[in-house]
């Protein structure tokens, strides 16, 4: 039975209406990313963040995996199909900061070559609580990487773990 | 409803009105008037055009009865003369007829006139004026408003963002705060095989 062994709460991708919001729910099998929130602030500012933005709430300790998975809306990343995972520090011009980015080239369901980019940005409050303990949202960030690489080493199958970079 | 969405709402709704705003500085000024200028000497109708940027008034006229009158298109020093005795020295453009068409450039940004009174030996009669006229360039009035409308909208807009994220912060913290996880969470780690 498939095995639900971490979650990294938030991951920023690049999305053609702007900045889409997901979870990463990780099996021992697979990577789920889940769609918790289309941004569509990028076309309206401010208004748009104000008006549109909906932030979906997944119960990841309770939900059912084959249920994320057969949401279209989500994407699935089997282990088996891994050709290489890459989480590096970086400049992105998509955001103008300096980022964690987790690379992923993959081959899907239909035997497809895929990639995806994702960007390891906490959350709001997640930075907040971390400032409430004294930890600048630099500092936050980083942690929040280096857990991110804790959890895959964590779910992954060692020949999957063997294609993965880590230049943290 | 959100105070953060309320603002949003005017804020787009400002910003919508600023648009069009904007745009219609670039939109003609169109003028139709049937004025009459009463009988006796030293009367005149005057139409004023001002803070046009590369402005350009024509139009025509044409005497709806019988006569002749006099059609003017004058600067502000222009017109100072004009109103004292209806002969200025100059014109930017100066026609006399029972009709006829007039046009100018308006070569800067302050107050020019159209201006119409009764043609030479008609001072006696009461005449009745079809004018038309059209101004062309850059509506400046409408192009500031319409600016300042922008402006106040965008600042809403980001007022909004920036309550909105204080909502949030006071929203997330002592209400919710097991409802979803922040940080990379472990489920199982007894899973793993190395």
């Amino acid at each position: 039975m498939e095995k639900k062994v971490a979650l990294i709460p938030r991951v920023i991708m690049k999305g053609a209406m702007g900045p889409k919001e997901y979870g990463i729910l990780l099996t021992d099998q697979r990577a789920i990313f889940v769609l918790e929130n289309v941004n569509r602030a990028a076309l309206l500012g401010a208004i748009g963040d104000a008006l549109l933005s909906d932030k979906k709430t997944v119960d990841y300790q309770n939900e059912n995996i084959d249920g994320l998975v057969a949401d279209e809306k989500n994407v699935v990343v089997s282990y088996a199909g891994i050709q290489k995972l890459h989480m590096k520090k970086g400049f992105s011009s998509y955001t103008m900061s300096s980022m964690y980015t987790l690379l992923i080239d993959y081959v899907d369901s239909n035997s497809k070559p895929r990639s995806i980019k994702a960007f390891l940005q906490p959350s709001q409050e997640q930075v907040q609580k971390k400032k409430a303990e004294g930890i600048g949202a630099k500092a936050a960030t980083e942690e929040y990487a280096r857990n991110a690489k804790k959890a895959f080493e964590q779910a992954l199958p060692p020949v999957a773990l063997s294609k993965g970079e880590w230049d943290l | 409803m959100k105070k953060s969405k309320i603002v949003a709402i005017i804020a787009y709704v400002l910003i919508v009105i600023g648009i069009f705003v904007t745009a219609g500085s670039l939109f003609p000024l169109e003028e139709s008037e049937t004025v009459t200028i009463p009988a006796g000497e030293g009367y005149y109708w005057t139409w004023e055009v001002s803070f046009w940027l590369n402005g350009h008034l024509s139009g025509d006229f044409e005497v709806i009865g019988t006569g002749s009158v006099q059609v003017f298109v004058l600067t502000s020093d222009q017109y100072d003369e004009y109103a004292w005795d209806l002969v200025p020295s100059d014109s930017l453009d100066e026609v006399e007829g029972a009709s006829g068409t007039f046009s100018a450039d308006l070569p800067d940004t302050s107050s020019f006139y159209l201006a119409v009174n009764h043609g030479a030996g008609y001072d006696s009669v009461e005449q009745e004026v079809q004018m038309t006229f059209k101004v062309t360039g850059l509506d400046l009035t409408y192009l500031i408003i319409g600016v300042v409308i922008l402006v106040v909208g965008a600042v809403l807009a980001v007022l909004s963002g920036r309550m909105k994220a204080k909502e949030k912060a006071s929203e997330v913290a002592p209400l919710q705060p097991q409802s979803q996880p922040t940080d990379v969470t472990m489920f199982d780690t007894r899973q793993k095989t190395q």
